[in-house]
């Protein structure tokens, strides 16, 4: 009897917390997906695999420019 | 210099570090407890098994020190290294095109062979060796792991090395990765012909064979984590988060899934550790998540880099890949059982697993739609470049098998599509047109790349390959969607007096045309595969096919000239 009102009690506590917990953790998701102000950032990546090309046997390629930044 | 990284990266790859000793004496001793296992073993799978495991190591310890060699004498001599430590480490990359190649031939080769079987019984042998039952996970496995695994390593440590902008981690830990993962790959193989199996499908290696994937998996892992730990980009590019789900996720499910206590240490049997349905939920949790994350993720990830880069064109929408990579994520681990619907799976597991299964249609759709937008502004490529065509009709079979899946996983559905060929038909439809497509693209696209050549030796021969290649999927999944249906209709068929109208063998010998056109489907699947591996033979060779001619404006790498 003891064991089944404790099995009764942990299931329902991460049942519903954990329901709760990836509901709320999905909508965060949502939230930084959709935000405005991501939209440059989310721009540029996916221009990503366009300019990845640099050889890097080729010598100085990204050495002196860090402003990846700077997209396209 | 250019991606030279963490200080320390500075030796040139093969030297011999404080790690790199590790690894040798643990080679060594591991070696030497194999030869002890092989000394008591208690049956001949497990000592054929445990010499195998010591050569394997002793070649390793051979492989290292022949690497350092050559890496000291070329400084002793002040003679340039082929790889000086600072570019991409692309070496290991290119064994694994090689070795996708090689599987994908095998494990086609495999598959025809037991459609055969299953269309002429005759051609069982009456030997154990050859026997369906024992061919049919060497086929899955050698397809699933063998070739779709050793595409998606590959491609994954290409990947993240352009979108991090940094060479991979570590300098032996890759390799350790390739080259354990082709022992498994033989171990399990091998073990099948022997008649080792637990008897789970898609997890069938032995409890031996399992832990040494947790090993390469966890290296492999570490590999990857750490080359993201030194991107030079602000952010993980999306395909890199695809891939990371897929690995870590599959460390997950290799692991719980293979939960056994072997017999004895020196024994190949081992018994899994939960019992009856329990077990049969493990089972689908994996087996379907072994779907979902290495068959869907992975590749997605593939996708993600392969797609855009190809078609010149930035992914259609990167807000819609994070949306769709979370959903599946979310949802994705939740539909394994939909496998054990009317079994003694409680029922509202199996209406959770079919429920999770509908949802799933969404962030597939997404990634499908994602895929195939990227094309827009350049669908005039479709004509003019084969590799495009098949990248972008893997997408489309993508498209297609995760909305037929859903549907079969409808109880309503499943009654009459379950234990029925129309399951293989899904399975194929996903595994040849996506999967086998998709890994073919990359590789079509990575060789050229890899081995600094302009293109290709031949695109009409692209072109061969992938007509031959769809041709043989459309028969295969037509055939088994009319053979499935017959079957479940015939199995359900009462007469007037309520007996089941057909017996077992009947419904068997009804299969027959079926059969046999699947397995002519198979065959021009595999001959479509040749043809690749000829023209990635001849590329490598830095061969151009000479009727069509290299295009005037040279690209920005033409190296035209072999290198090597």
């Amino acid at each position: 009897m003891e064991d089944a009102t404790t099995y009764d009690v942990v299931r329902t506590w991460f049942g519903t917390g954990g329901l709760i917990l990836l509901v709320v953790l999905f909508g965060i998701i949502l939230v930084y997906a959709l935000r405005p102000s991501n939209k440059q950032k989310f721009d540029r990546m996916a221009r990503l695999p366009l300019k990845d090309d640099e050889p890097a046997e080729n010598g100085k390629p990204e050495a002196g420019k860090k402003d990846t930044e700077s997209g396209e | 210099m250019a991606i030279s990284t963490a200080p320390g990266t500075a030796t040139p790859p093969g030297i011999m570090t404080s790690s790199a000793w590790a690894v040798l004496v643990s080679l060594v001793a591991g070696a030497f407890l194999f030869i002890a296992i092989a000394a008591n073993a208690q049956d001949a799978p497990m000592a054929v098994h445990s010499w195998l495991f010591a050569f394997a190591f002793l070649a390793g310890v051979m492989l290292i020190g022949q690497r350092h060699m050559t890496v000291s004498e070329a400084l002793a001599h002040n003679r340039p290294l082929a790889d000086d430590g600072t570019g991409y480490a692309d070496g290991v990359v290119k064994a694994g095109a090689i070795a996708t190649l090689f599987w994908g031939v095998a494990g086609f080769l495999v598959g025809v062979v037991i459609a055969f079987q299953l269309a002429f019984p005759a051609l069982n042998f009456d030997t154990d060796f050859l026997n369906f039952g024992r061919l049919r996970p060497l086929h899955t496995s050698a397809v699933i792991f063998a070739f779709g695994g050793n595409a998606l390593i590959a491609t994954s440590f290409y990947v993240v090395q352009r979108t991090s902008r940094a060479r991979l981690a570590g300098d032996i830990a890759p390799w350790f990765v390739f080259w354990g993962y082709q022992l498994f790959i033989v171990i399990a193989a091998t073990g099948y012909l022997m008649g080792v199996t637990q008897s789970k499908e898609y997890a069938e290696p032995e409890w031996y064979a399992d832990i040494w994937l947790t090993i390469v998996w966890v290296v492999y892992l570490l590999v990857f984590l750490a080359t993201l730990a030194k991107r030079k980009e602000p952010h993980i590019y999306v395909a890199n988060w695809f891939y990371l789900a897929f690995i870590v996720t599959i460390a997950m499910l290799h692991i719980g899934n293979n939960l056994a206590i072997p017999e004895t240490l020196t024994s190949s049997k081992s018994y899994a550790l939960f019992p009856g349905v329990q077990d049969a939920l493990i089972q689908w949790w994996y087996g379907h998540n072994a779907v979902g994350f290495f068959l869907t993720a992975g590749f997605l990830g593939m996708m993600y880099y392969f797609v855009p880069k190809r078609a010149e064109r930035p992914v259609y929408s990167y807000r819609l890949s994070i949306v769709h990579f979370w959903s599946l994520i979310f949802i994705y681990i939740w539909a394994g059982p939909h496998h054990l619907h009317f079994t003694a799976l409680p029922d509202w597991a199996q209406t959770l697993g079919m429920t999770f299964s509908i949802m799933l249609w969404m962030p597939s759709w997404g990634g499908m739609i994602n895929g195939l937008m990227t094309l827009s502004g350049a669908w005039d490529k479709l004509r003019t470049d084969p590799v495009i065509r098949m990248l972008v009709v893997s997408v489309a079979f993508y498209g297609m098998s995760t909305f037929e899946g859903p549907v079969m996983s409808i109880k309503a559905v499943n009654s009459l599509s379950h234990y029925t060929d129309w399951t293989i038909g899904h399975v194929h439809s996903g595994a040849l047109g996506w999967v086998g497509f998709i890994s073919f693209g990359a590789v079509y696209c990575l060789i050229p790349w890899l081995w600094k050549r302009e293109r290709l030796y031949s695109l009409a021969l692209v072109s061969w390959h992938f007509w031959i290649a769809t041709i043989g999927i459309v028969l295969y999944i037509t055939a088994m969607w009319v053979s499935g249906i017959l079957q479940g209709l015939m199995w359900r068929a009462y007469d007037a007096q309520g007996f089941l109208e057909y017996s077992f063998a009947e419904t068997v010998a009804a299969m027959h045309p079926f059969y046999v056109i699947r397995a002519l489907g198979g065959l021009l699947f595999l001959a479509g595969a040749l043809i690749m591996v000829y023209n990635c033979w001849m590329t490598i060779k830095g061969r151009y096919r000479e009727s069509e001619p290299l295009s005037v404006p040279a690209p920005a790498r033409a190296a035209a000239q072999p290198a090597e």
